[in-house]
């Protein structure tokens, strides 16, 4: 039974080992010499930077907890009207890339706030509402209120129901958050580049540093195996923390309550609250698109449309905008992109997360591989692409696919984390059940797995293309003319001279942005007609 | 990441299995399909450049694609290379990598197996670093005699061929500085004045080109000293930023709601603010401290393990030719390396060509940039 369920992960791992681990491992005995290794780690400024990095992604998770949780806790209590589309559109910043969001906040704040600590960690919060929100309102919609009745009846005062009770039962999801919050802002590069400034490093943009501007490649990777090791260090902490709320209760029925009277007015409070911070960056892009230097204009978004609307300026450069061909392209080539490495995606994501499953406690190890790819650095990774795909049949940095490869591995942690737990909750009665009536282990699958999973892989694929749309590391490195994606094509256009072009960017991120909440509004409507989990032993 | 635990109440009439298979099937068989049609133009492209590499003479039927990498700031006009393509049949294929920095980087560690035929854009910060690595396949212009003397100079055995040149100085807000009767700054030794408290705005060498040009300027202009006029640029509250584009579009005054009138930017800068301007100034509102330039030069070489060097070899004469070399002023504010160029009337109006900028050899500049950079972030940056 463990052989055979492990055979479903092999693709998966496979897929791992040449497009995540073979790039690393080539760089590092292509570039890195042993004095590489001595010169960085006795560096002072290594641990002032890796200490920087460690703070800030803590206090990062604060502020992001503190943004998100009173949302989380309504949504996750609550039953209401818009439910699905809050939480849509509450999660749309995590998918945005990073160069959109900085640009969203420099538009947004006072020239006094674009580069502080503040602007930086509200940037890393405002990323990160939806991991909180996806992660622990799901738990607090099965939490048996019930439970905490009895615990009062019992005589427990308020922090003991609280201690012994209610946080044991929400650790494992409290954890799991924070410690995927803290990866992200432990790694972030444009957000600390752009909103930190350049006196605030990061272990990943002083990896970028080393590549590009110092040329000391070797002192790059050997970085980028620091942070690995201090992240999983970290996460490896958070997991110990976490294990045995392993045993949380089961899955009850859920307990949603009608928002009414006082509660309705607060929960109003939280979620107008919420999302115009969520939305206030987002605007102010949509408003910059109107503008050309100092005055209203649909130029930008008539040269989106219009060839000639861009050539009929008089006399105006050629290199004054792109064309409309260029932005279509990388219209046409993003979601393209995020296609394919969906579907790839999906479906290793259902191999894996089914071994995952099968092996209960044993299939931890294999849990945590999933997550890997959250840790690499994408300097590093996009390198080691470069030079280990380069030459021969296997000389792929030229297709366009290629980048949905990468992609499909960026995406694979988020999509095993959607499956895995839905998965578990596949009540093995209905298996046992169907085998008793003569169905073949293929038809189990198909018939009983994937037809009870499909709202999950809807909101996995959902989220892998969302991901996709939004990433830039890699894209930046392998992307290619004429198949540019959005968020490459945005940051070129913000890096150039002329009023038009910057316009046209803030166009882009606009276009980009009603992509993103498109793609979620998907998943929640995939996700809506089966918003009635039942008591799995009734299912 | 968890969505909604969620497990369906009832079972949903879903498509037949047949159907279902078909489509799965119609799915792969249309991506395998864009595979193979991708392998196979660039087998036929690979197989083309076989039978012309290393020789001019030899002619092929099927059309030859070269891949020209470039920087993102590369931006000819989009039918530049149709010429190139209709006389020679060779098609020109422009890839973006990042940066400048990113592009070198990328070129060095695939040296050999290059990702594309030409690169565009390294410049003379950054020269020594892809020469040394062995990244290019050396070629002589036949245009040779024609380009920037200085230019041709800093890569005298044809290693790479000069294409373009710019100047990176300090350019300020002339109305700010008229509406308060103060002298704009003239000199880099000036900007360390009490005058100018507050009011420059500058990149980080360590992330933008510019910057590195600005901070190799001070050691061209300070020699050793270099650090303590930065020391002193920093008591006087010279603000650093990631980028050249957030510094001149979020903090300059001319440019942006910012509170900076001193920047550091282009000489071309004042033409830019004046082609790009609907409806136009008659004159910049920008300026530039002509004592304050550093010269970049940009450079264009064939990458070693090209497949069609021959081609390649023709791509580098065009990128030389009066043709593409006129295209350049309006297109990038850069000034053509070829002499004989017609530079635009307007161009030559609102651009200061500085006629001694400050200058650095590249081999020094490869030798300790990152010992600078180094230095630079423990006085500056900390």
């Amino acid at each position: 039974m463990s052989n055979r369920s492990l055979r479903a992960a092999i693709p998966a791992l496979v897929w791992l080992a040449i497009f995540l681990l073979l790039p690393v491992v080539v760089l590092l005995t292509a570039q890195v010499e042993a004095s590489d290794i001595s010169r960085v780690l006795t560096r002072q400024s290594t641990w002032r930077i890796a200490w920087f990095s460690l703070w800030q992604a803590l206090a990062s998770v604060i502020a992001t907890f503190a943004l998100a949780l009173p949302l989380t806790w309504f949504i996750g209590r609550h039953q209401f009207r818009g439910r699905g589309v809050v939480r849509a559109f509450a999660s749309v910043g995590f998918f945005l890339p990073s160069v959109v969001v900085a640009a969203g906040f420099i538009a947004l704040l006072p020239t006094r706030l674009h580069v502080s600590l503040a602007a930086m960690i509200a940037a890393h919060a405002y990323f990160n509402i939806a991991v909180v929100l996806r992660v622990i309102a799901p738990r607090l919609e099965t939490f048996d209120i019930g439970l905490l009745a009895a615990a009062r009846t019992l005589g427990a005062g308020a922090l003991r129901t609280f201690t012994s009770v209610a946080w044991p039962a929400m650790r494992t999801a409290v954890v799991s958050a924070a410690g995927v919050v803290f990866i992200y802002c432990f790694t972030s590069y444009a957000v600390v580049r752009t909103l930190g400034g350049v006196t605030r490093n990061t272990i990943e943009s002083d990896i970028a540093v080393r590549a590009y501007a110092i040329g000391d490649l070797g002192g790059a990777v050997v970085l980028s195996l620091v942070q690995v090791v201090v992240i999983a260090t970290v996460v490896l902490l958070g997991r110990a923390l976490a294990r045995d709320a392993a045993t949380a209760p089961r899955r009850t029925t859920l307990t949603l309550t009608a928002a009414a009277g006082v509660r309705a007015i607060v929960g109003a409070v939280i979620i107008v609250a919420t999302l115009t911070v969520v939305a206030a960056p987002l605007i102010a892009l949509a408003i910059s698109s109107l503008q050309v230097g100092d005055t209203w204009s649909f130029a930008g978004w008539r040269s989106l449309i219009d060839n000639g609307a861009v050539a009929a300026t008089p006399e105006s450069a050629p290199a004054a905008a792109t064309s409309a061909f260029a932005l279509v392209d990388s219209l046409v080539t993003s979601g393209r992109t995020a296609v394919l490495a969906a579907i790839v995606a999906l479906v290793l994501a259902t191999g894996l997360a089914r071994t995952v499953v099968r092996l209960g406690t044993r299939g931890r190890w294999l849990d945590a591989v999933s997550m890997v790819p959250l840790i690499v650095s994408p300097v590093t990774l996009g390198l080691g692409l470069v030079v280990t795909f380069d030459s021969g049949w296997y000389d792929w940095r030229g297709t366009w696919w290629f980048v949905a490869v990468v992609h499909s591995v960026v995406g694979l942690p988020l999509a095993v984390r959607v499956l895995v737990p839905v998965w578990r909750n596949v009540a093995p009665s209905l298996r046992d059940a169907a085998a008793v009536l003569g169905a073949t282990p293929r038809q189990r699958f198909i018939d009983i797995d994937l037809r009870l999973l499909r709202p999950a892989l809807v909101a996995a694929a959902g989220l892998v293309a969302a991901v996709s749309l939004g990433e830039f590391g890699a894209a930046s490195m392998l992307s290619r003319s004429g198949a540019e994606t959005l968020p490459v094509m945005i940051a070129r256009l913000l890096g150039r001279t002329g009023d038009l072009v910057r316009t046209q960017a803030f166009v882009l991120a606009t276009v980009l942005v009603v992509a993103c909440v498109s793609a979620l509004l998907l998943v929640e409507s995939g996700a809506r007609n089966h918003s009635h989990p039942r008591d799995n032993t009734h299912a | 990441m968890h969505l909604p635990d969620v497990v369906p109440s009832r079972m949903r009439r879903t498509l037949p299995r047949t159907r279902r298979t078909l489509i799965g099937l119609l799915v792969l068989v249309t991506l395998t399909a864009a595979g193979c049609a991708q392998d196979a133009s660039r087998s036929q492209d690979n197989g083309g450049a076989d039978t012309s590499t290393n020789d001019s003479t030899v002619t092929t039927d099927a059309p030859v694609t070269l891949t020209l990498l470039a920087h993102d700031s590369f931006t000819p006009s989009e039918t530049i290379f149709d010429a190139f393509t209709a006389d020679t049949g060779i098609v020109v294929r422009v890839v973006r990598g990042g940066d400048a920095g990113a592009i070198v980087t990328k070129a060095v560690v695939s040296a050999g197996n290059p990702e594309g035929d030409v690169l565009w854009g390294v410049d003379n910060t950054l020269l020594s670093r892809a020469v040394d690595a062995n990244v290019f396949t050396p070629y002589v212009t036949v245009h040779r005699d024609d380009l920037d003397a200085a230019g041709v100079a800093l890569a005298p055995d044809g290693v790479v061929t000069p294409v373009d040149s710019g100047d990176v100085c300090i350019n300020y807000d002339k109305q700010w500085f008229a509406e308060r009767r103060i002298n704009p700054p003239l000199t880099l030794q000036a900007l360390a004045s009490a005058n100018y408290r507050n009011l420059l705005v500058a990149p980080s060498p360590l992330t933008s080109s510019p910057g590195l040009a600005f901070m190799l300027a001070s050691i061209a202009e300070f020699g050793d000293e270099w650090t303590q006029w930065w020391t002193t640029l920093r008591d006087n509250g010279v603000l650093i930023v990631d980028s050249w584009s957030h510094a001149y579009y979020s903090h300059f005054t001319a440019a942006s709601d910012g509170e900076r009138p001193i920047v550091v930017s282009y000489a071309t800068s004042p033409p830019a603010e004046v082609i790009f301007a609907d409806p136009r100034p008659t004159e910049a509102p920008t300026a530039v401290a002509a004592l304050t330039c550093f010269r970049q030069y940009e450079f264009a070489g064939i990458l070693r393990g090209t497949k069609h060097e021959a081609a390649a070899q023709k791509l580098i004469d065009f990128l030389v030719s009066r043709q593409f070399q006129e295209d350049l002023p309006l297109t990038q504010f850069v000034w053509p390396s070829n002499r004989n160029a017609t530079v635009p009337q307007e161009f030559l109006d609102y651009s200061l060509r500085p006629e001694n900028p400050l200058i650095l050899d590249p081999t020094i500049i490869a030798a300790r940039r990152a010992e600078w950079l180094d230095t630079f972030s423990d006085v500056v940056l900390r």
